[in-house]
């Protein structure tokens, strides 16, 4: 929220001389304005370190918390269309597997382990695919059908959006 | 047999595409393997566990290596081979833990519907299932009050042949699940039994465990950093002696769990409270009416994600209308420290890295309802007494 008040705020700044020279410019910044506050709150995942990622394939399903939490959990195998999910993470120790948690699914890493332990441990569902890099999780998600993962969020906003990062032919696409 | 340019002919080629692309299904099924291993120490004061741990025993180890490939979309295969040792209470045969088909044919992204057949593994609890692998549960040895040892139901508790129904939805931030299984009935083994009479004597005839039915309903919230269930499980226990044998006895058990845990980022907690009845009869107990119960509450601390400390009270009682055995002691002459068991634990563990674990723990414990009686043939047992457990994991 702070980042999306500010982006507002930096908009309505950067109009302030548009709307010096003519009265409808003032006009014209706000509907500016307003639309950058508007494209930053249809993206609240830049305010987060680590986005959701996804193979081409699945570029068009929307995923909510529920969704997400069932396939991270691996307590449902497959997506809600029945293709097979391959779900990829990076150890249990590593910094943006804890962030991934904290800020996408609402837990912790030693919980998630718990989960995958129980399923593991009784026969009753399988362990996430283990990535070693970021560059890994890349490559993995990018080629297999049904594959999520997550990566920490590039630094420039405008080099990749979202979860399309893993779809290079909608990359470009707004 | 072609040579790699016969292959290439045109025809070969389609022929090969075709063998690939029709083999490539197979080849991609998803399939893991896991496995645990761990070795124990007992040292103890007062009176022996997991072997003559008076004097330091290493008669305490689990392995486990399972398999699971999923066969279709949705369609798991799966199985555990396992071998355990506890001093008299197990033996270190090797035994299948578990061997099962689930399938999950119903799905959207807030609910999912499943079905799984086999020997199975019964959810009792926050840790039942998969209680024999170090690394899952929250202490080396569990919670007496819940997760009888060596009270001789362990082995019927644990997994059942059978088959269950589950299912999750998603709410409101809530995830619900259910499941609901029932076991076919069975001959108990000889090892079972003995346990079972805890006097280390075998039954001459058949123990007969049937109508075994159990159900978990489990609510998550907070993404799963907070769980709450109750447990019902439902056996019946009959006596079938050999011909000629005039005793008879039939029981039929309840058992009821409530659980809690909450998950913090640098703590845990968590809580259960049981209440276990028996009802029945016969001419070797005489009519038998008892209701039973227990509760722990245990506190984790994690100084660092290595490093974890913890402390827990865990009490049993065998009637909770006589929770300090007076009344039996009364009646029966009997010790009232067998009634009950207050146990404080002290433990710490370190994960040093994804495969390795070391785990400690002392327990001081007042009352005996839950000393392994097979550890302790034939002495006199101590009230007051002093457990000090150690395990090394190696998990893949």
């Amino acid at each position: 929220m702070g980042t999306q008040i500010q982006g507002a705020a930096e908009s309505v700044a950067g109009s302030a001389m548009a709307a010096r020279t003519v009265a409808s410019g003032f006009c014209t910044a706000l509907v500016i304005a307003l639309c950058a506050f508007a494209l930053l709150a249809n993206r609240p995942v830049h305010a987060q370190a680590v986005e959701i990622i996804t193979s081409p394939d699945r570029s068009a399903i929307q995923i909510d918390r529920p969704l997400l939490l069932a396939l991270f959990t691996m307590r449902v195998r497959q997506w809600p269309d029945g293709q097979p999910a391959q779900v990829f993470v990076l150890p249990d120790a590593s910094d943006i597997h804890e962030k991934f948690c904290r800020e996408q699914l609402g837990t912790y890493p030693y919980v998630l382990r718990g989960a995958w332990d129980r399923m593991v441990y009784t026969g009753t569902g399988l362990a996430p695919n283990i990535v070693r890099s970021e560059e890994e999780m890349r490559e993995k998600v990018r080629s297999n059908k049904g594959a999520i993962g997550y990566l920490r969020t590039p630094a420039q906003p405008e080099a990749a959006l979202s979860r399309s990062i893993a779809n290079p032919s909608s990359a470009n696409s707004p | 047999m072609n040579t790699p340019a016969a292959f290439l002919k045109p025809g070969s080629l389609a022929a090969l595409l075709l063998t690939a692309a029709l083999a490539t299904p197979a080849l991609a099924l998803d399939y893991q393997i896991h496995g645990s291993a761990a070795q124990g120490f007992a040292l103890s004061g007062g009176n022996n566990a997991y072997g003559n741990s008076e004097n330091g025993s290493f008669s305490f180890y689990e392995l486990g290596l399972n398999g699971t490939v999923e066969l279709a979309p949705g369609l798991l295969a799966s199985a555990q081979l396992q071998m355990r040792d506890a001093g008299a209470n197990d033996n270190g045969a090797l035994r299948l833990d578990y061997g099962l088909l689930d399938y999950q044919f119903a799905r959207d992204s807030d609910y999912h519907l499943g079905i799984r057949v086999g020997r199975v593994k019964n959810p009792l609890g926050l840790y039942n299932e998969s209680r024999d692998v170090i690394f899952t549960r929250p202490s080396i040895q569990l919670p007496q009050s819940i997760y009888y040892d060596s009270q001789g139901l362990r082995g019927v508790i644990f997994a059942s042949d059978g088959g269950q129904l589950y299912g999750g939805y998603s709410f409101g931030g809530h995830y619900t699940s259910l499941v609901a299984g029932a076991g076919r009935s069975k001959n108990l083994t000889r090892a079972e039994e003995r346990q079972l009479f805890s006097d280390g004597s075998d039954f001459p005839g058949n123990v007969k465990l049937s109508h075994f039915y159990l159900a978990q309903l489990r609510d998550e919230w907070n993404s799963g950093t907070d769980r709450m269930a109750f447990s019902y499980l439902h056996a019946n226990l009959d006596l079938e002696p050999d011909p000629g044998i005039p005793v008879d006895a039939h029981a039929a058990f309840e058992f009821y769990v409530l659980s809690y845990r909450h998950d913090g980022a640098n703590y845990s907690v968590s809580s259960e409270y049981s209440i276990t009845t028996s009802k029945g009869g016969g001419s070797l107990t005489g009519p038998l009416d008892s209701k039973g119960d227990g509760f722990y509450i245990q506190g984790d601390y994690r100084l660092h994600p290595q490093w974890t400390l913890m402390a827990r009270y865990d009490a049993t009682y065998a009637d909770r209308n006589d929770r300090d055995g007076r009344e039996y002691a009364a009646t029966t002459g009997g010790n009232r420290h067998s009634r009950y068991a207050e146990d404080f634990t002290f433990g710490a563990h370190w994960l040093p890295d994804e495969h390795w674990g070391v785990w400690a723990e002392w327990h001081h414990i007042n009352g005996t309802s839950t000393v392994p009686k097979l550890d302790n043939l034939g002495r006199q047992l101590e009230s007051d007494w002093n457990l000090f457990l150690m395990m090394v994991g190696y998990r893949f």
